[in-house]
């Protein structure tokens, strides 16, 4: 019975209570109100609510793990070991280049920060030709002067395909720039398969190239998204016999059909008048406009080959939006033809091939030789990933589809003798160059081909002389 | 015979035994409850203990982004009791540690309960921390404001200030791309979240003209390539001039004095910070952090990392203790530095399934935050919209371990905070963002109160609203907060209640519950004419020495999941409510 009246003697008592007017206290600030009253009501939704006192306060402490969790966790830290021996390492090698301030610096360039101003780029990759190679990119933004630029580049490989390259750019004025650029590389295993779109697969051999060049480059702006770039360089080219891979040489494998200027050398200048027109509406993810160049070059030995020769470079691109955001259509068609003016045969190490921009993708680099080549490129993308925006870093994925062959004389150009691959990749766009990287999966008839690459097929990057690509790669 | 050492693929069959094997033999999942006390319900936590000074801590913003984009989801995605759990309850983590018998978050050095248990007075509203303590106007102006610091890198530049009393205030300006933007958001959050309970700064919208600055001596600024250097009278004018948060000739910003104490770096969102003897549970057991997905989500906080918070060693050194703030409202309300950017709030940073199903899905499919638009003729709001709003779908821009683990009744407790601002409440604390054009209060209100409905609605049906059970002369009076604040599907929903004693686990006696009644108000009548206990409620002895009220709520649909509410018969007290 006692119970029943506490219960109804209490349930007043809050009654009465709840009747008060409410006194309101301070809240926040140690000035202000004594912090025992911080969260004290005479009323509230739950009733009164006592000001802070032994009797309604807590060591908080963690709620215990239930058993059954205890259980079905100790296989999880068991298995669990490697993994977090293995963050632990990521984490705190983080953790130590935070506190070495490498990342503060690469918020304003990409790399990391160096001497003199400098932002440093390490280069680590892994071919099946060229083994593990490990290098260094250099770059000095403003240098000498706003809006230059100097680039180094140094690479060793543990199966002798090493670089050493470099280049400046100096702006002059809002319409002219110069580039100054010269290196040097060599790959021990080169391939080679034969010359002509006939050649196969199974005969594929392995020269050793080295090429050393050096030259400057004149571009002009003369408006209207119409660019003129005059180009002269000295190249100098080997091809010898390989150190690795002895049983597969050239020399060996392609015995009876020997190519023209193996093993040897061509060096000689080149000069090189090409015109571009660039109106898409972004070099990252554009979703309209297009690229084109035209290009043509001489090259002139300056050995005693009297080797003389022209190449003449078309080259078509168009970017078409489709349904949702950033979703587009990208083509491209191009057109390489040698034109030999001179005397004498041109050594096949100077012939137009299947390389970076013009790429077959699908078939290795070097897989095609020829006198010319042409294909036809269809790329759909879409994004995956933005960071913030359209006009910032970003992940767009692509599907490809390229058909294409050389040929050494333009009735060479058949059905019969195309070449269809296709495929799909992911393409970073990195929000201070346009575009930073691209990972595909390409296949053919023959090969599946996965490239990581700092460039891109659609759009090439034409500042070939300041970043030290080798000009004698290209065109 | 010859010994063969284990390989690894032998450790790993062993430990997927081992986990079947603890399956087996494991109860399913539950949750352990306290047992009930005849005491006073606890409404503080001990945190308030004179400890040491702290070091100054702060991780940088890159490990901590591995840390919150890599290691800590990937820890979360493959811990079994996560999964488990989630199969048997729908929550992946165990309920909060900093929650008394009633359900509430304790008042700490976290959070202080406000306008959830009562209402706040306009005043209360609209001078946030300022309230009582002569800063509601921002620096004092009786003589010019002395600038003793600038930040010119960044965005957004800004002076650190002193005035006349000596207080130090950070005075930040919006981007010149979107002048009146951040800092009246930032206003705006900033009162919204001290009314939710947070522990923030004293942050008000101040307008001034060139003549109320100084420069001070000594004051140094920072340019990017060079370094330090002595600020000039012509810097100051530079600075501001490109600003372009100017509006009818005076210069408008938001102005945030600098935290009492000592800083110590921020909290992060995992773990407990080591050296403060104090800080005794896990950050993200925390019910107060991990609701933040729900009060962000309200607001479109989605920077709510660890950097936009601080720790303050308050007290004289040796004799206090930490508090801990949220700070930088800058990035709420659909504004962002100088550009907006639609997916924030939608997805992380980078998030792994949205990325994996657009690239399986081709691009066939657009995201629906792309449909996101800017209301049109209003400058000073970013994107911010209530089509395109989610609650159970808004996401930080990086993970964070507190919203990761928050369970049903966290998201609860959030909503049932955010029910009780009106309307009115709203308009209040938006007008302190003295926004110019009045379109854009409107705008922010309607917004404000249509996304605040729409995740009260979402967690209302999760968990049954029914709260603040009282004793009073009428039985067990209650709240139906649906009801009350304009959520309930209709206006006459029945409730249910059955009756028994119990002992303190929670296990009944012998009688058992009573069985359901019926009801349409929100009483568990107890008492008869008398006062006296009803005499069908079966009776508790000294073994079953709690009364249990179980009651339900039907809204149109059916009978919603149980509310249990225990008081004590000795003393009368309500001592707990489960869900």
């Amino acid at each position: 019975m006692a119970l029943f009246v506490m219960w109804a003697g209490t349930a007043r008592a809050q009654d009465e209570t709840r009747e008060q007017p409410p006194a309101r206290t301070g809240f926040w600030g140690r000035t202000q109100a004594p912090s025992d009253t911080l969260g004290a009501y005479t009323d509230c939704l739950w009733g009164p609510v006592p000001a802070r006192h032994d009797s309604v306060s807590t060591d908080l402490v963690e709620r215990s793990r239930p058993a059954w969790e205890t259980a079905v966790m100790v296989p999880y830290w068991i298995v669990g070991i490697p993994f977090r021996i293995v963050y632990l390492g990521l984490d705190q090698t983080v953790i130590g280049m935070d506190k070495l301030g490498l990342f503060g610096a690469a918020a304003e360039y990409p790399g990391l920060k160096g001497p003199f101003e400098t932002y440093i780029m390490p280069v680590i990759s892994i071919g099946d030709v060229e083994g593990f190679t490990l290098g260094l990119d250099v770059t000095r933004h403003d240098f000498l002067g706003p809006g230059n630029m100097l680039f180094l580049q140094g690479s060793r490989s543990t199966r002798k395909a090493d670089e050493l390259s470099g280049g400046t750019l100096f702006n002059l004025g809002k319409t002219w720039a110069v580039q100054i650029g010269a290196g040097t590389d060599e790959k021990n295993l080169t391939r080679y398969y034969g010359l002509g779109p006939e050649s196969i697969d199974g005969d594929l051999s392995y020269y050793h190239r080295r090429t050393t060049w050096g030259g400057f480059e004149v571009d002009k702006d003369v408006g209207n998204k119409i660019g003129l770039e005059l180009r002269t360089y000295f190249s100098k080219v080997e091809a010898l016999e390989p150190v690795y891979e002895i049983h597969q040489s050239l020399g060996r494998v392609h015995g009876d059909e020997i190519p023209f200027g193996y093993p040897g050398q061509s060096n000689g200048l080149t000069m090189r008048l090409a015109m571009y027109r660039n109106n898409a509406d972004q070099t990252g993810r554009p979703r309209s406009g297009g690229f084109q160049s035209l290009g043509v070059s001489l090259f002139e030995a300056t050995d005693d080959s009297r080797l003389q020769y022209l190449t003449y470079h078309i080259n078509l691109e168009k970017f078409f939006p489709l349904w949702h955001t950033d979703r587009t259509l990208a083509l491209r068609a191009f057109v390489n033809r040698i034109s030999n003016t001179g005397p004498v045969e041109i050594p096949f190490t100077r012939l137009v091939t299947f390389q970076r921009p013009d790429e077959l993708r699908g078939f290795h680099s070097l897989r095609f030789y020829g006198m010319g080549s042409m294909a036809l490129s269809a790329e759909y993308r879409w994004p995956i990933w933005v960071a913030r925006g359209r006009d910032d870093m970003g992940v767009d994925a692509y599907l490809f589809s390229d058909i294409g062959q050389v040929y050494d004389r333009t009735a060479e150009i058949s059905m019969d003798h195309l070449r269809f691959t296709g495929g799909a990749g992911l393409r970073l766009i990195d929000s201070e160059r346009g575009f930073g990287a691209r990972f595909e999966v390409g296949l053919s008839s023959e090969q599946t081909v996965v490239r990581l690459k700092f460039s891109q097929t659609f759009q090439y990057d034409k500042k070939g002389m300041l970043y030290g690509k080798n000009p004698t790669k290209v065109y | 015979m010859a010994r063969t050492r284990p390989r690894s693929t032998d450790i790993i069959w062993l430990a997927l035994l081992g986990t079947l094997g603890a399956l087996l033999v494991a109860p399913a999942p539950s949750y352990a409850r306290e047992p009930l006390r005849d005491e006073p319900v606890v409404w503080y936590a001990h945190d308030r203990e004179p400890i040491p000074t702290p070091e100054f801590e702060e991780p940088g913003l890159v490990p901590y982004a591995v840390d919150s984009f890599v290691g800590r989801p990937f820890s979360r995605f493959w811990h079994p009791g996560r999964f488990f759990r989630w199969v048997g309850t729908g929550d992946r983590a165990q309920e909060a540690a900093d929650i008394n018998s009633l359900d509430e978050v304790v008042n700490s050095t976290w959070f202080t309960n406000r306008i959830g248990l009562t209402p706040l007075t306009p005043a209360e509203l609209v001078e946030g921390p300022a309230h009582g303590r002569d800063l509601v106007t921002g620096p004092d102006r009786s003589t010019q404001w002395t600038i003793i610091g600038a930040k010119t890198a960044g965005v957004t530049p800004g002076f650190r200030i002193k005035d006349a009393k000596g207080d130090v205030w950070l005075l930040k300006f919006d981007p010149p791309s979107h002048p009146g933007m951040t800092i009246r958001s930032g206003v705006v959050t900033n009162l919204l979240f001290h009314a939710i309970g947070f522990s923030v700064p004293v942050d008000r919208l101040v307008q001034f003209s060139r003549e109320d600055l100084v420069v001070g001596a000594g004051a140094m600024m920072r340019l990017p390539r060079v370094g330090k250097v002595p600020m000039t009278e012509a810097n100051l004018d530079s600075i501001l001039t490109a600003t372009g948060s100017i509006f009818s000739g005076e210069y408008h910003a938001l102005a945030s004095r600098y935290l009492d104490g000592q800083p110590l770096g921020p909290f992060d969102d995992q773990g407990i910070r080591e050296d403060d003897p104090n800080d005794t549970i896990r950050h993200q057991d925390r019910r107060e952090l991990r609701a933040l997905k729900v009060f962000a989500a309200w607001v479109n906080h989605f920077d709510t990392k660890m950097h936009n918070s601080l720790d303050m060693y308050v007290g004289n050194p040796g004799e206090g203790h930490i508090r801990h703030y949220l700070i930088d409202f800058a990035s709420t309300l659909g504004s962002f530095g100088d550009a907006l950017v639609k997916r924030f709030g939608y997805e992380y940073g980078f998030d792994t399934f949205p990325i994996m199903g657009r690239t399986l899905t081709f691009g066939l499919f657009e995201d629906t935050w792309v449909a996101l638009e800017r209301p049109e003729g209003l400058d000073e709001v970013g994107l911010f919209d209530v089509a395109t709003f989610e609650p159970d779908k808004w996401k930080p821009d990086l993970p964070h371990s507190g919203m990761a683990d928050m369970t049903a009744r966290d998201g609860y407790w959030a909503a049932k905070i955010l029910s009780a601002f009106t309307d009115e409440d709203l308009r209040l604390i938006v007008n302190q963002g003295h926004f110019q054009n009045p379109a854009a209060v409107d705008f922010l209100v309607e917004t404000l109160a249509a996304r605040r409905d729409k995740i009260v609605r979402y967690w209302f049906a999760k968990v049954p609203p029914l709260d603040f059970f009282t004793l009073t002369t009428a039985g067990i009076e209650f709240h139906d907060l649906a009801v009350e604040r304009g959520y309930a599907a209709t206006g006459n929903p029945r409730y249910r209640y059955r009756l028994s004693a119990v002992d303190k686990d929670r296990d009944r006696n012998d009688a058992g519950w009573t069985p359901w009644l019926e009801t349409t108000t929100t009483v568990v009548p107890l008492f008869d004419e008398t006062h006296r206990l009803a005499e069908d409620i079966s009776r508790g002895g000294e073994d079953h020495p709690f009364l249990a009220a179980d009651v339900q709520v039907d809204y149109g649909d059916g009978w919603s999941s149980s509310t249990i509410i225990y008081g004590a018969y000795v003393t009368g007290r309500l001592v707990a409510l489960d869900r």
